[in-house]
This record gives C-alpha cells, structure tokens and sequence, in this order.
C-alpha cells in the first residue's frame, strides 16, 4: 500500500502578540513604558504530530475548536511552513479550507475558476474543457459572470467544491465547509465524494459531526491542545473523544453546582 | 513521494511552475487598466502624452532646459520611468491586497509581485511607437544602440521583480512601507535626468545624481533612443551585475518574510 500523506514529528508555533496594556499616551509615559516590546506569546497550535494516511483512504480528523486541526491542514497543503517536522506528500492535493474566503473578491466566478484551476496545475486547455462540467454541478450558470464578492456563503462553497472535485486532484482535504450547502447540493457533494472514494483517492475530512466521520472515515485522528490523543478507527477516536467531552462537562457541571 | 514545498518561498522555477498562472494574471492585469473607460486602450498613449506635453511646455518652454528636440528626449526617459514607478507602487502592495486569499488557500504567492512588473513592461513597450513617431518626426538618428534595447529591458525587469519582492514582503510588516515609498518615487523622478539633461546640473552637483545606479539605465534608454549613441558595454555589464544583485536582495529579503504572510495578513 502507497502512502499518500506522510507526517512526522510536525510542530508548528505561532507568535500571538499582546496588545498593550496602557491606555492612554499619558499613562504610558508616567509608567516609562512608552519603548518597551510588545510581549509576544507562543502558541503551539500543532505539536508534535505524526501520522500517515494511505492512498485510497479516507482519513478523519476531530477536536475541539482551537484544537490546530485547521492549521494542520494548512501545512499539509504547504499553505503555512512547519516550525520543525517533516512533511511528504503523494499526489495533487486540493483543499477547501474555510468558508467565504480564498476567492479573488474582484474578480467573476469564471475568472476564479480559471485562476484555482491554474494554481492547482491544470492547462488553460484543460480548464477549458472542464469549465462548463464546473459550473453546471455548481449551478451557478447565472451568476458566473457576476464578481464572487456578490456571492452568497452557499454559492461560494459550491464554487469552491465544485472547482476542487473537478480538478481531479489526487488527495482532497475538506475543513467543515458541507455544512453551509443547501440539502440538495450537499447530496450532490457526498455523491461525489463517494465516487471520488471509489476512484481511489484519498480523502482528508475535518468535521464536528461524529455521525459523518464514523460513516466516512476507516480511520481517525483526535487532535487536542495541538497533540494526537488516538489514532484509529473512527468508533473507538469518537468513545474516546465524547467520553472526555462528557468528563469535562459533568466536571464543569459539578463546578458549577459547588 | 515528494518533500512537501513551501509555497510561499520565491524560487525562480516558479516561471516554469507558475508560467500560466503569471500569464493569465499579467493578461487580467494589462485588461483591467482601462477596462470601463471610454477611450480604452489609447490611455496608453494618452497617459505619457499629456505627461510628455506638460514637462514640453514647463521645462522645454518655461525653465528652457538646453534639449534640443525636448519632447523626444523626456520620452525616452519617462515611458521606461513610468513602467518603474507604476510597477513599483502595485508591486509593494500585492500581497496586502491578495489578503483574501493569501494563506487561505492554495496559491502561490510569489508571483504577486512579480505580475506588476511584468504588466508594465507589456503596456511599455505598446507605448513606444509614441517615440517612434517622435523620433521620425524630430529626425532623430537611430541607430545601432536600439541593439541593446533588449539588454536594457532585461536590466529594469530584474531591478524591479528585486524591488517588489523585497517591497511587498516588507510592507505586510512595515505598513509605513507604502507611504515611505510615495516620496521615494517622487524624489527619484527629480534626482534623475529625466525631464533634464544631466549636463543641465551644475558640475561639482553632478556627483549626487552620477552616483545613482538607476541613473545608469535611464542614460541608457536616452543613449539609444534620443542621443543614438550606443551604450557602453562595460556600463552594461555593471547595471547587469547591479540588477542581479538587487534582484537576489530581493529573492532574500522575500523569502525571509514570506513564512509570516500566511500568519499575519
Ligand atoms: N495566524 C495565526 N496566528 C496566531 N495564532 C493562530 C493563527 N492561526 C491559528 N492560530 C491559533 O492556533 C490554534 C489552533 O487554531 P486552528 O484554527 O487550527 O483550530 P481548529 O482546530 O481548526 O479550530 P475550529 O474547530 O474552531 O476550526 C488556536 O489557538 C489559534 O488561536
Ligand atoms: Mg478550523
């Protein structure tokens, strides 16, 4: 079996800067602070993390907000650079990250689908011939002339999914972007997703919803404060995550009542 | 089963790995300049006109500067500046508006400075046969120096693709980069002997423009276009080895920041 994603030991830091705490000019003047440094903190949103996922699988990843499962993605997909760790990659990844962004504002949907489909390496002859495929499974006929900042955040996700699954990429990672699509459309994404999964690629999913990970992924990743806490099967990652969910608020329950 | 890239660093493959993506967003690029105006394509020409005809009768008419054939000679000199200005000013802030997609998703950020530079040197060089027909009608002799045309152009892309890569990295840190920038431009354009001769300043003034490297490749356009000399080689080589140098600062001073584009815009 070809691995189509290989980590190891992948840490990524960023600097968080405090605002100042003075208030006024005055006051920082008084208190002689006027040249002293912002303070910078760190924050270790990935730490430490190793794990691979084989071509073919589907692969899920789950932890609470501020977790680092975004900025992991991101530095799978070579977006942000690793502070220390080792990265290899399989094929040609395309990546819905998050919602309402990621778009030339300006520019039409037609324009932005030409330039996603040069930047994740297709020839314009090749965008050509997939344009119409692109734009008739987004449903956006009427509107791929308008420019996407007059985009609502369904249509902007069907765009953007649409884009990305016709490009053929061999490794598709999703960030919790389905959620936004009307009933229909997401259908037709899943279905999609399903043929991709019979096709042999690989899939990378984010989600909240353990329901969608458990049917989707053969394996999962429960990442916490930055760190893996269990790698597995998607039913024993979920009991292990709801069970300390379900710790931390009977906890938090108790607290509350003491 | 590849080492992941950095998309963000500045490599010079990226012309061949980003070839379409630069092109199509040079094409954009050169559309969008006049794109909804009445006149169109001819704000080419329109633009350094009015320029050319403003400097003819303020500096050629009012101050007198000693040129002969006035509105020949500020042309060669201001439709190569005006690509390195306009150039200049975009380049330093394409990354800080590509704020919507920068570090959001897949892109290469590296050709976003690198797309000004490029777009000007097409509307440039659509520019000239405004010079041309100047020269023509001035008689002005061309001659073999317009051979080193090509080496001058080479020069100015590689000077400016250095400075926009240092500039736009910079200025998504150092916000001041742009404001700073508007007065350098402006006080460059009088420091060189574009609107004037440089024999017009008096001569122990002379050392402070002489010194200026870019006053090398401005001399240059007017040596081939208006003076019909030919450069000198070994001035040449200097501006070439000066270019590349600016160009690798540039490629440095880029890649050093571009791990903090994606974190901080
Ligand atoms: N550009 C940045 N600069 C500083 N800190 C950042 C930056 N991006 C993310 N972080 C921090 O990294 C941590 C992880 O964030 P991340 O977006 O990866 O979480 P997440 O798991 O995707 O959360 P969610 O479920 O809410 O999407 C957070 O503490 C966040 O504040
Ligand atoms: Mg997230």
């Amino acid at each position: 079996m070809t691995l189509a994603i290989h980590v190891e030991h992948l840490s990524k830091t960023f600097k968080r800067y405090q605002p100042r705490r003075y208030r006024t000019l005055k006051e920082s003047l008084i208190n002689g602070e006027m040249f002293e440094r912002r303070l910078s903190e760190q924050v270790e949103a990935v730490r430490d993390v190793s794990f691979s996922v084989e071509t073919g699988e589907t692969f899920g990843i789950i932890g609470r907000n501020g977790a680092g499962k975004s900025t992991l993605l991101k530095l799978l997909c070579g977006i942000l650079k690793p502070t220390s760790g080792r990265i290899a990659v399989n094929g040609r990844v395309a990546a819905l990250l998050s919602l309402g962004v990621g778009f030339h504002e300006q520019m039409s949907g037609r324009d932005n689908v030409f330039l996603n489909g040069l930047v994740l390496g297709l020839a314009p002859r090749e965008i050509r011939a997939r344009f119409d495929d692109i734009v008739t499974f987004a449903e956006l006929e009427d509107f791929i002339d308008a420019p996407v900042w007059t985009y609502s955040t369904g249509m902007r996700m069907r765009l953007a999914f649409s884009v990305a699954v016709n490009v053929d990429p061999d490794i598709l990672i999703i960030d919790e972007v389905l959620a936004v699509g009307d009933v229909a459309f997401t259908e037709k994404c899943l279905a999609r997703m399903r043929e991709f999964q019979t096709r042999g690629k690989t899939l990378l999913l984010v989600t909240h919803d353990i329901a969608t990970m458990t049917a989707w992924c053969r394996r999962a990743l429960w990442l916490d404060h930055g760190q893996v806490r269990a790698i597995g099967t998607p039913s024993d990652v979920a009991q292990a995550y709801l069970n300390e969910l379900a710790g931390a608020s009977s906890a938090a329950a108790i607290n509350a009542v003491a | 089963m590849q080492h992941l890239k950095d998309m963000s660093r500045m490599r010079l493959t990226i012309f061949r790995d980003h070839g379409w993506l630069l092109y199509s967003l040079v094409l954009r690029d050169l559309r969008g300049r006049y794109k909804g105006s009445f006149l169109g394509f001819f704000w080419t020409f329109l633009n350094p006109l009015l320029l050319m005809l403003t400097y003819t009768v303020v500096f050629g008419y009012f101050l007198q500067v000693n040129a002969p054939a006035y509105p020949a000679f500020i042309l060669s000199g201001l439709l190569p500046w005006m690509w390195f200005s306009t150039a200049l000013l975009q380049g330093s802030t394409s990354i800080l508006e590509g704020a919507s997609y920068v570090g959001k998703t897949i892109f290469p950020t590296p050709v976003l400075p690198l797309v000004p530079v490029l777009a000007g040197m097409v509307n440039y060089l659509l520019s000239l046969p405004l010079l041309l027909i100047l020269l023509l009608f001035f008689k002005l002799p061309v001659g073999w120096g317009l051979l080193c045309f090509p080496v001058l152009l080479i020069i100015q892309t590689l000077l400016l693709c250095g400075l926009t890569m240092a500039l736009s990295a910079l200025s998504v840190t150092f916000r001041d980069t742009q404001h700073l920038l508007g007065h350098i431009v402006t006080i460059l354009f009088f420091m060189m002997p574009i609107m004037y001769p440089l024999t017009a300043i008096p001569e122990r003034a002379r050392w402070i423009v002489e010194h200026n490297p870019l006053v090398g490749l401005f001399y240059g356009y007017q040596q081939i276009f208006y003076y019909g000399e030919v450069p000198h080689p070994q001035r040449l080589l200097w501006l070439f080895v000066f270019a590349v140098a600016v160009f690798y600062g540039g490629q440095v001073t880029f890649n050093r920041q571009s791990e903090s584009f994606a974190e901080h815009i």
